[in-house]
Protein backbone atom coordinates (compact mmCIF):
# COMPACT_ATOMS: atom_id res chain seq x y z
CA UNK A 1 0.00 0.00 0.00
CA UNK A 2 1.03 3.08 -0.94
CA UNK A 3 1.90 5.36 2.44
CA UNK A 4 -0.12 6.15 5.18
CA UNK A 5 -4.23 6.79 4.64
CA UNK A 6 -4.95 9.75 3.29
CA UNK A 7 -8.03 10.34 5.11
CA UNK A 8 -8.17 14.03 5.46
CA UNK A 9 -7.67 14.16 1.50
CA UNK A 10 -10.67 11.41 0.53
CA UNK A 11 -13.46 14.25 0.67
CA UNK A 12 -11.28 16.64 -1.76
CA UNK A 13 -10.58 13.71 -4.22
CA UNK A 14 -14.33 13.15 -4.24
CA UNK A 15 -14.85 16.12 -6.13
CA UNK A 16 -11.28 16.02 -8.05
CA UNK A 17 -9.97 18.58 -6.32
CA UNK A 18 -6.66 17.64 -5.38
CA UNK A 19 -3.97 19.42 -6.88
CA UNK A 20 -0.94 16.85 -8.50
CA UNK A 21 0.79 14.80 -7.75
CA UNK A 22 -1.34 14.54 -4.60
CA UNK A 23 -4.36 13.58 -6.79
CA UNK A 24 -2.65 10.59 -8.49
CA UNK A 25 -0.98 9.56 -4.96
CA UNK A 26 -4.24 9.71 -3.64
CA UNK A 27 -5.93 7.70 -6.14
CA UNK A 28 -3.15 4.40 -6.15
CA UNK A 29 -3.84 4.48 -2.28
CA UNK A 30 -7.69 4.35 -3.04
CA UNK A 31 -7.14 1.42 -5.49
CA UNK A 32 -4.73 -0.25 -3.28
CA UNK A 33 -6.38 0.13 0.04
CA UNK A 34 -10.17 -1.45 0.92
CA UNK A 35 -11.03 0.53 3.74
CA UNK A 36 -10.08 4.35 2.32
CA UNK A 37 -11.74 2.58 -1.14
CA UNK A 38 -15.05 2.14 1.10
CA UNK A 39 -14.73 5.67 2.12
CA UNK A 40 -14.16 7.50 -0.75
CA UNK A 41 -17.14 5.52 -2.15
CA UNK A 42 -19.22 7.30 0.60
CA UNK A 43 -17.92 10.38 -0.06
CA UNK A 44 -18.62 9.66 -4.23
CA UNK A 45 -21.86 9.14 -2.89
CA UNK A 46 -22.57 12.26 -1.49
CA UNK A 47 -20.32 14.11 -4.14
CA UNK A 48 -23.22 12.59 -6.63
CA UNK A 49 -26.05 14.45 -5.02
CA UNK A 50 -24.40 17.45 -6.59
CA UNK A 51 -24.66 16.03 -9.83
CA UNK A 52 -28.66 16.31 -9.47
CA UNK A 53 -28.61 20.20 -9.42
CA UNK A 54 -27.67 19.86 -13.39
CA UNK A 55 -30.94 20.61 -15.61
CA UNK A 56 -32.12 17.33 -17.28
CA UNK A 57 -30.47 17.04 -20.36
CA UNK A 58 -30.62 13.93 -23.28
CA UNK A 59 -27.45 13.07 -25.13
CA UNK A 60 -28.59 12.90 -28.86
CA UNK A 61 -29.47 9.32 -29.82
CA UNK A 62 -26.32 8.85 -31.83
CA UNK A 63 -24.16 8.73 -28.70
CA UNK A 64 -26.37 5.06 -27.96
CA UNK A 65 -25.29 3.63 -31.66
CA UNK A 66 -21.66 5.56 -31.18
CA UNK A 67 -20.98 3.59 -27.52
CA UNK A 68 -22.45 0.27 -28.52
CA UNK A 69 -20.34 0.41 -32.05
CA UNK A 70 -17.62 1.03 -30.16
CA UNK A 71 -18.13 -1.59 -27.78
CA UNK A 72 -19.01 -4.51 -30.16
CA UNK A 73 -16.13 -3.61 -31.75
CA UNK A 74 -13.64 -3.93 -28.36
CA UNK A 75 -16.11 -6.98 -28.25
CA UNK A 76 -14.72 -8.64 -31.32
CA UNK A 77 -11.43 -7.54 -30.52
CA UNK A 78 -10.91 -8.92 -27.11
CA UNK A 79 -12.67 -12.53 -28.55
CA UNK A 80 -10.62 -13.86 -31.36
CA UNK A 81 -10.99 -17.31 -29.21
CA UNK A 82 -14.74 -16.87 -29.94
CA UNK A 83 -14.30 -17.67 -33.98
CA UNK A 84 -14.01 -21.15 -34.78
CA UNK A 85 -10.33 -21.87 -35.67
CA UNK A 86 -9.65 -22.84 -39.09
CA UNK A 87 -8.34 -26.36 -39.87
CA UNK A 88 -4.51 -25.88 -38.45
CA UNK A 89 -2.02 -27.42 -40.81
CA UNK A 90 0.22 -30.28 -38.99
CA UNK A 91 3.09 -29.17 -36.98
CA UNK A 92 6.52 -30.94 -38.23
CA UNK A 93 8.12 -32.57 -35.36
CA UNK A 94 5.43 -31.44 -32.56
CA UNK A 95 4.55 -33.56 -30.04
CA UNK A 96 1.91 -31.46 -28.76
CA UNK A 97 -1.22 -33.59 -30.07
CA UNK A 98 0.72 -36.48 -31.78
CA UNK A 99 -1.74 -38.18 -32.25
CA UNK A 100 -4.57 -35.69 -33.34
CA UNK A 101 -4.26 -36.16 -37.02
CA UNK A 102 -5.30 -39.95 -36.73
CA UNK A 103 -8.72 -39.18 -35.05
CA UNK A 104 -11.73 -39.72 -37.46
CA UNK A 105 -14.18 -37.34 -38.10
CA UNK A 106 -17.16 -39.42 -37.46
CA UNK A 107 -14.88 -39.38 -33.60
CA UNK A 108 -14.34 -35.23 -33.91
CA UNK A 109 -17.81 -34.95 -35.28
CA UNK A 110 -19.87 -36.86 -31.90
CA UNK A 111 -17.42 -34.64 -29.95
CA UNK A 112 -18.50 -31.59 -31.10
CA UNK A 113 -22.19 -33.04 -30.74
CA UNK A 114 -21.74 -33.58 -27.36
CA UNK A 115 -20.15 -30.31 -26.59
CA UNK A 116 -23.11 -29.35 -28.46
CA UNK A 117 -25.32 -30.75 -26.67
CA UNK A 118 -23.85 -29.70 -23.09
CA UNK A 119 -23.80 -26.10 -23.86
CA UNK A 120 -27.61 -26.57 -24.75
CA UNK A 121 -28.29 -28.22 -21.27
CA UNK A 122 -26.16 -25.77 -19.98
CA UNK A 123 -28.54 -23.50 -21.30
CA UNK A 124 -31.88 -24.96 -20.32
CA UNK A 125 -30.48 -24.96 -17.09
CA UNK A 126 -30.25 -21.73 -16.81
CA UNK A 127 -33.76 -21.18 -18.90
CA UNK A 128 -35.04 -23.01 -15.53
CA UNK A 129 -33.27 -21.11 -13.21
CA UNK A 130 -34.53 -17.84 -14.81
CA UNK A 131 -38.27 -19.73 -15.13
CA UNK A 132 -38.30 -20.59 -11.56
CA UNK A 133 -36.91 -16.76 -10.69
CA UNK A 134 -39.98 -15.13 -12.45
CA UNK A 135 -42.53 -17.78 -11.05
CA UNK A 136 -40.90 -17.00 -7.64
CA UNK A 137 -40.85 -12.97 -8.38
CA UNK A 138 -45.29 -13.25 -9.62
CA UNK A 139 -45.67 -15.39 -6.54
CA UNK A 140 -44.46 -12.30 -4.96
CA UNK A 141 -46.25 -9.78 -7.14
CA UNK A 142 -49.24 -11.52 -6.04
CA UNK A 143 -49.09 -12.07 -2.50
CA UNK A 144 -47.91 -8.10 -2.29
CA UNK A 145 -51.63 -7.57 -4.20
CA UNK A 146 -53.16 -9.66 -1.48
CA UNK A 147 -51.91 -7.28 1.43
CA UNK A 148 -52.26 -4.08 -1.00
CA UNK A 149 -56.17 -5.41 -1.34
CA UNK A 150 -56.64 -5.65 2.36
CA UNK A 151 -54.77 -3.03 3.29
CA UNK A 152 -56.64 -0.84 0.56
CA UNK A 153 -60.05 -1.99 1.78
CA UNK A 154 -62.73 0.13 3.11
CA UNK A 155 -63.66 -2.21 5.80
CA UNK A 156 -60.06 -2.66 6.85
CA UNK A 157 -59.83 -3.53 10.40
CA UNK A 158 -57.44 -5.40 12.78
CA UNK A 159 -57.07 -6.74 15.80
CA UNK A 160 -53.90 -7.72 17.98
CA UNK A 161 -53.06 -11.40 19.21
CA UNK A 162 -51.99 -11.76 22.60
CA UNK A 163 -49.69 -14.48 24.35
CA UNK A 164 -50.72 -17.57 26.06
CA UNK A 165 -48.61 -20.18 25.77
CA UNK A 166 -45.38 -17.62 24.06
CA UNK A 167 -45.42 -15.01 26.79
CA UNK A 168 -42.63 -13.31 24.55
CA UNK A 169 -44.95 -13.72 21.26
CA UNK A 170 -46.72 -10.85 19.51
CA UNK A 171 -48.99 -10.76 16.78
CA UNK A 172 -51.52 -8.68 14.59
CA UNK A 173 -54.76 -10.11 12.39
CA UNK A 174 -55.34 -7.63 9.24
CA UNK A 175 -58.52 -8.47 7.09
CA UNK A 176 -61.06 -6.94 5.16
CA UNK A 177 -64.09 -7.42 7.12
CA UNK A 178 -66.49 -8.19 4.29
CA UNK A 179 -64.18 -10.46 2.34
CA UNK A 180 -62.82 -12.52 5.10
CA UNK A 181 -59.36 -11.72 3.36
CA UNK A 182 -56.70 -10.88 5.63
CA UNK A 183 -53.27 -11.87 6.84
CA UNK A 184 -51.70 -12.67 10.16
CA UNK A 185 -47.98 -11.10 11.41
CA UNK A 186 -46.46 -12.75 13.99
CA UNK A 187 -43.24 -12.00 15.89
CA UNK A 188 -40.97 -13.52 18.77
CA UNK A 189 -41.93 -16.56 17.78
CA UNK A 190 -39.29 -19.50 18.13
CA UNK A 191 -39.24 -20.81 14.67
CA UNK A 192 -40.87 -24.44 15.00
CA UNK A 193 -39.14 -28.18 14.51
CA UNK A 194 -38.71 -29.16 11.57
CA UNK A 195 -41.66 -31.56 11.91
CA UNK A 196 -44.05 -28.69 12.86
CA UNK A 197 -46.03 -25.92 12.11
CA UNK A 198 -48.12 -22.99 13.37
CA UNK A 199 -51.88 -23.16 12.56
CA UNK A 200 -54.17 -20.51 12.43
CA UNK A 201 -57.63 -21.25 13.69
CA UNK A 202 -60.53 -19.31 13.42
CA UNK A 203 -63.13 -19.73 17.02
CA UNK A 204 -66.65 -19.85 16.66
CA UNK A 205 -69.68 -21.43 18.96
CA UNK A 206 -66.72 -23.88 20.21
CA UNK A 207 -65.33 -24.95 16.28
CA UNK A 208 -61.88 -24.52 15.47
CA UNK A 209 -61.54 -23.88 11.70
CA UNK A 210 -58.45 -23.98 10.48
CA UNK A 211 -57.09 -21.34 8.05
CA UNK A 212 -53.77 -22.61 7.31
CA UNK A 213 -50.15 -23.46 8.85
CA UNK A 214 -46.96 -21.12 8.58
CA UNK A 215 -43.68 -20.93 9.83
CA UNK A 216 -41.06 -18.44 11.20
CA UNK A 217 -37.92 -17.64 10.29
CA UNK A 218 -34.94 -18.03 12.57
CA UNK A 219 -35.48 -14.24 14.06
CA UNK A 220 -39.12 -15.49 15.20
CA UNK A 221 -40.87 -13.83 12.25
CA UNK A 222 -43.61 -14.56 9.77
CA UNK A 223 -46.71 -13.64 7.94
CA UNK A 224 -49.08 -15.64 6.24
CA UNK A 225 -52.05 -14.27 4.21
CA UNK A 226 -55.36 -15.87 5.37
CA UNK A 227 -59.10 -16.75 3.94
CA UNK A 228 -62.09 -17.40 5.46
CA UNK A 229 -65.17 -18.89 3.94
CA UNK A 230 -67.19 -16.54 5.81
CA UNK A 231 -66.04 -12.40 6.56
CA UNK A 232 -63.80 -12.96 9.55
CA UNK A 233 -65.81 -10.62 12.01
CA UNK A 234 -68.45 -13.35 11.49
CA UNK A 235 -65.88 -15.22 13.72
CA UNK A 236 -65.51 -14.96 17.75
CA UNK A 237 -61.43 -15.35 18.22
CA UNK A 238 -58.82 -16.06 15.72
CA UNK A 239 -55.76 -18.98 17.74
CA UNK A 240 -52.59 -20.01 16.85
CA UNK A 241 -50.99 -23.16 17.91
CA UNK A 242 -48.26 -25.55 17.42
CA UNK A 243 -48.96 -28.71 15.22
CA UNK A 244 -47.21 -31.64 13.98
CA UNK A 245 -46.33 -31.12 10.42
CA UNK A 246 -48.29 -30.61 7.98
CA UNK A 247 -50.85 -29.32 10.36
CA UNK A 248 -53.82 -31.03 12.50
CA UNK A 249 -57.75 -30.84 12.00
CA UNK A 250 -58.39 -30.04 14.83
CA UNK A 251 -56.01 -28.24 17.51
CA UNK A 252 -53.82 -30.03 19.61
CA UNK A 253 -51.01 -28.55 20.72
CA UNK A 254 -51.44 -25.12 23.34
CA UNK A 255 -52.71 -22.19 22.13
CA UNK A 256 -49.76 -19.63 22.02
CA UNK A 257 -51.49 -16.37 20.94
CA UNK A 258 -55.37 -15.31 20.43
CA UNK A 259 -57.32 -12.65 19.67
CA UNK A 260 -61.17 -11.80 19.83
CA UNK A 261 -62.62 -10.54 16.68
CA UNK A 262 -65.29 -8.43 18.64
CA UNK A 263 -62.96 -5.97 19.77
CA UNK A 264 -61.24 -4.69 16.70
CA UNK A 265 -58.97 -1.79 17.01
CA UNK B 1 -31.53 -9.00 -6.59
CA UNK B 2 -28.77 -12.13 -5.54
CA UNK B 3 -26.17 -13.62 -8.42
CA UNK B 4 -26.89 -14.28 -12.25
CA UNK B 5 -26.84 -17.59 -13.53
CA UNK B 6 -24.45 -17.40 -16.72
CA UNK B 7 -24.04 -20.44 -18.87
CA UNK B 8 -20.36 -19.54 -19.82
CA UNK B 9 -17.39 -17.98 -17.96
CA UNK B 10 -14.61 -15.72 -19.20
CA UNK B 11 -12.25 -18.44 -19.88
CA UNK B 12 -14.87 -20.15 -22.27
CA UNK B 13 -14.11 -20.09 -26.22
CA UNK B 14 -17.81 -19.96 -26.72
CA UNK B 15 -19.05 -16.49 -27.00
CA UNK B 16 -21.22 -15.38 -23.80
CA UNK B 17 -23.09 -12.82 -25.02
CA UNK B 18 -26.75 -13.16 -22.53
CA UNK B 19 -28.66 -11.45 -25.99
CA UNK B 20 -27.50 -14.63 -28.21
CA UNK B 21 -28.66 -16.95 -25.58
CA UNK B 22 -31.50 -15.77 -24.31
CA UNK B 23 -33.91 -13.32 -24.70
CA UNK B 24 -33.44 -11.64 -21.10
CA UNK B 25 -35.96 -9.04 -19.84
CA UNK B 26 -32.78 -6.83 -18.31
CA UNK B 27 -35.16 -4.47 -16.53
CA UNK B 28 -35.07 -7.25 -14.10
CA UNK B 29 -31.75 -6.77 -12.96
CA UNK B 30 -30.63 -4.09 -10.59
CA UNK B 31 -27.56 -1.69 -12.18
CA UNK B 32 -24.79 -4.22 -9.89
CA UNK B 33 -25.99 -6.87 -11.96
CA UNK B 34 -25.77 -5.85 -14.95
CA UNK B 35 -22.08 -4.91 -14.05
CA UNK B 36 -21.83 -8.79 -13.79
CA UNK B 37 -23.25 -9.27 -17.36
CA UNK B 38 -20.75 -6.52 -19.12
CA UNK B 39 -17.79 -8.46 -17.02
CA UNK B 40 -19.47 -11.02 -19.76
CA UNK B 41 -19.55 -8.97 -22.23
CA UNK B 42 -23.06 -8.39 -23.09
CA UNK B 43 -23.49 -5.48 -24.91
CA UNK B 44 -27.11 -5.53 -24.10
CA UNK B 45 -26.53 -5.11 -20.32
CA UNK B 46 -24.08 -2.05 -21.58
CA UNK B 47 -26.96 -0.86 -23.28
CA UNK B 48 -29.06 -1.27 -20.38
CA UNK B 49 -27.50 0.87 -18.14
CA UNK B 50 -26.99 3.35 -20.81
CA UNK B 51 -30.60 3.42 -21.05
CA UNK B 52 -30.30 4.38 -16.88
CA UNK B 53 -27.93 6.72 -16.41
CA UNK B 54 -26.86 8.36 -19.32
CA UNK B 55 -29.03 11.57 -18.72
CA UNK B 56 -27.57 12.08 -15.41
CA UNK B 57 -24.05 11.46 -16.97
CA UNK B 58 -24.76 13.81 -19.63
CA UNK B 59 -26.68 16.45 -17.81
CA UNK B 60 -23.00 16.34 -14.98
CA UNK B 61 -20.69 16.68 -18.23
CA UNK B 62 -23.01 19.39 -19.78
CA UNK B 63 -23.57 21.08 -17.07
CA UNK B 64 -19.09 21.09 -16.05
CA UNK B 65 -18.70 21.64 -19.77
CA UNK B 66 -20.82 23.23 -21.31
CA UNK B 67 -20.46 21.65 -24.42
CA UNK B 68 -22.54 19.42 -26.37
CA UNK B 69 -20.04 17.43 -28.11
CA UNK B 70 -17.40 17.24 -25.53
CA UNK B 71 -19.82 16.14 -22.97
CA UNK B 72 -20.79 13.37 -25.11
CA UNK B 73 -17.79 12.41 -25.03
CA UNK B 74 -17.38 12.06 -22.15
CA UNK B 75 -20.22 10.12 -21.65
CA UNK B 76 -19.06 7.75 -24.36
CA UNK B 77 -15.50 7.63 -22.20
CA UNK B 78 -17.55 6.73 -18.85
CA UNK B 79 -19.32 4.15 -20.30
CA UNK B 80 -16.61 2.42 -22.58
CA UNK B 81 -14.63 2.43 -18.91
CA UNK B 82 -16.93 0.26 -17.41
CA UNK B 83 -17.27 -2.15 -20.42
CA UNK B 84 -13.65 -2.17 -20.30
CA UNK B 85 -12.94 -2.66 -17.20
CA UNK B 86 -15.91 -3.70 -15.07
CA UNK B 87 -13.26 -5.17 -12.13
CA UNK B 88 -13.01 -1.38 -11.52
CA UNK B 89 -16.28 -1.08 -10.22
CA UNK B 90 -16.53 -3.46 -7.44
CA UNK B 91 -20.23 -3.72 -6.03
CA UNK B 92 -19.05 -3.89 -2.26
CA UNK B 93 -17.85 -0.69 -1.82
CA UNK B 94 -21.18 1.55 -3.21
CA UNK B 95 -23.50 1.92 -5.89
CA UNK B 96 -22.99 2.05 -9.43
CA UNK B 97 -24.67 5.77 -10.58
CA UNK B 98 -22.41 7.51 -7.88
CA UNK B 99 -19.01 5.51 -9.14
CA UNK B 100 -20.18 6.10 -13.01
CA UNK B 101 -20.87 10.13 -11.90
CA UNK B 102 -17.63 10.16 -10.52
CA UNK B 103 -15.72 8.62 -13.76
CA UNK B 104 -17.97 11.24 -15.54
CA UNK B 105 -16.43 13.86 -13.26
CA UNK B 106 -13.00 12.96 -13.06
CA UNK B 107 -13.03 13.04 -16.65
CA UNK B 108 -14.88 16.01 -17.62
CA UNK B 109 -12.48 17.94 -15.00
CA UNK B 110 -9.36 16.25 -16.93
CA UNK B 111 -10.63 18.11 -19.96
CA UNK B 112 -11.29 21.36 -17.85
CA UNK B 113 -7.96 21.39 -16.86
CA UNK B 114 -5.76 20.23 -20.02
CA UNK B 115 -7.69 21.32 -23.07
CA UNK B 116 -8.23 24.44 -21.57
CA UNK B 117 -11.63 24.90 -22.66
CA UNK B 118 -12.66 26.95 -18.96
CA UNK B 119 -12.37 30.27 -20.99
CA UNK B 120 -14.73 29.33 -24.11
CA UNK B 121 -16.81 27.89 -21.23
CA UNK B 122 -17.27 31.15 -19.47
CA UNK B 123 -17.99 33.34 -22.51
CA UNK B 124 -20.80 30.63 -23.47
CA UNK B 125 -22.90 30.89 -20.79
CA UNK B 126 -22.76 30.21 -16.82
CA UNK B 127 -23.12 26.22 -15.83
CA UNK B 128 -25.84 26.51 -13.99
CA UNK B 129 -27.49 28.53 -17.41
CA UNK B 130 -26.92 25.94 -19.58
CA UNK B 131 -30.54 24.03 -21.42
CA UNK B 132 -30.86 21.49 -23.73
CA UNK B 133 -33.63 22.87 -25.95
CA UNK B 134 -32.85 20.98 -28.77
CA UNK B 135 -33.51 17.91 -27.27
CA UNK B 136 -36.77 16.59 -26.18
CA UNK B 137 -36.34 15.55 -22.43
CA UNK B 138 -38.43 12.48 -20.95
CA UNK B 139 -41.43 14.17 -18.82
CA UNK B 140 -41.42 11.64 -16.20
CA UNK B 141 -38.04 11.87 -15.82
CA UNK B 142 -37.50 15.35 -15.60
CA UNK B 143 -40.27 15.67 -12.86
CA UNK B 144 -38.43 12.79 -10.57
CA UNK B 145 -35.11 14.84 -11.34
CA UNK B 146 -36.85 17.94 -10.73
CA UNK B 147 -37.55 16.82 -7.51
CA UNK B 148 -34.76 15.44 -6.49
CA UNK B 149 -32.79 18.83 -7.49
CA UNK B 150 -34.94 20.84 -5.14
CA UNK B 151 -34.12 18.66 -2.36
CA UNK B 152 -30.56 18.95 -3.02
CA UNK B 153 -30.68 22.75 -3.40
CA UNK B 154 -32.20 23.01 -0.19
CA UNK B 155 -28.98 21.21 1.30
CA UNK B 156 -27.20 23.40 -0.17
CA UNK B 157 -28.83 26.36 0.55
CA UNK B 158 -28.12 25.09 4.24
CA UNK B 159 -24.92 25.50 3.93
CA UNK B 160 -22.88 28.41 4.98
CA UNK B 161 -22.03 30.74 1.81
CA UNK B 162 -18.61 29.63 2.44
CA UNK B 163 -18.45 26.12 2.55
CA UNK B 164 -21.12 26.14 -1.17
CA UNK B 165 -18.75 28.66 -2.50
CA UNK B 166 -16.04 26.28 -2.35
CA UNK B 167 -17.57 22.92 -3.11
CA UNK B 168 -19.32 24.48 -6.68
CA UNK B 169 -16.14 25.85 -7.71
CA UNK B 170 -14.66 22.09 -6.93
CA UNK B 171 -17.41 20.27 -8.17
CA UNK B 172 -18.67 22.30 -11.43
CA UNK B 173 -15.73 24.60 -12.05
CA UNK B 174 -12.86 21.39 -12.19
CA UNK B 175 -11.14 23.74 -9.45
CA UNK B 176 -8.23 22.39 -7.23
CA UNK B 177 -8.23 23.29 -3.86
CA UNK B 178 -5.03 25.38 -4.01
CA UNK B 179 -6.93 27.05 -7.24
CA UNK B 180 -10.19 27.88 -4.92
CA UNK B 181 -7.58 28.85 -2.78
CA UNK B 182 -6.33 31.71 -5.04
CA UNK B 183 -9.53 32.49 -6.18
CA UNK B 184 -10.97 33.27 -2.60
CA UNK B 185 -8.03 34.63 -1.62
CA UNK B 186 -8.04 32.02 0.87
CA UNK B 187 -5.46 30.09 2.86
CA UNK B 188 -5.25 26.51 1.66
CA UNK B 189 -5.97 25.07 4.78
CA UNK B 190 -9.32 26.03 5.46
CA UNK B 191 -10.63 25.57 1.97
CA UNK B 192 -9.81 22.23 2.13
CA UNK B 193 -11.35 22.61 5.59
CA UNK B 194 -14.27 23.88 4.06
CA UNK B 195 -14.79 21.23 1.49
CA UNK B 196 -14.59 18.27 4.23
CA UNK B 197 -17.15 19.90 6.53
CA UNK B 198 -19.29 20.85 3.23
CA UNK B 199 -19.65 17.15 2.08
CA UNK B 200 -20.19 15.87 5.66
CA UNK B 201 -23.33 18.88 6.02
CA UNK B 202 -24.84 18.63 2.71
CA UNK B 203 -24.61 14.91 3.80
CA UNK B 204 -26.47 15.36 7.23
CA UNK B 205 -28.70 17.55 5.68
CA UNK B 206 -29.95 15.02 2.61
CA UNK B 207 -30.09 12.86 5.56
CA UNK B 208 -32.70 15.00 7.75
CA UNK B 209 -34.81 15.77 4.87
CA UNK B 210 -35.39 12.12 4.14
CA UNK B 211 -36.32 11.74 7.45
CA UNK B 212 -38.57 14.51 7.54
CA UNK B 213 -40.09 13.00 4.10
CA UNK B 214 -40.74 9.59 5.91
CA UNK B 215 -42.44 11.14 8.67
CA UNK B 216 -44.76 12.90 6.70
CA UNK B 217 -45.47 9.73 4.27
CA UNK B 218 -46.50 7.81 7.95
Amino acid sequence: MSGPHPYDELAAHSLDALDEPRRAAVQTHVEECAECAVLHAAYLEIAAVLAETAPPAEPSPGLRQRLLREAQRSFTARQPSAELPREPAPRRGTRRWPFAWSIPRSVLAAGLALAILGWGVSLQLQVNALSAQNAELSARAERYERVLDVLSSPRFESTSLNPDAAPNAWGRVYFDADSGQGMVMVGNLPPPPPDAVYQIWLIRDGQRISLGTFRTDVDGNGYVLIQANEPVSHYEAIGITREPGPGSPAPTGPRLLRGSLHQQV
Amino acid sequence: MGSILIACDQHSTIPCRAESALPVDYSRFDDEDLVELIAHQDVAALDALYSRHARASFALALKMLGDRELAEEVVQEAFLKLWRRPEAFVRQRGRLLPWLLGVTHNRAVDLLRHRQIEARHHVASDPGEVTDGSVSVNPEAYAWSSFRAEAVARALASLPVAQRQALELAYFRGLTQSEIAAVLNEPLGTVKTRIRLALQKLRSSLEMQALRTEAEEV
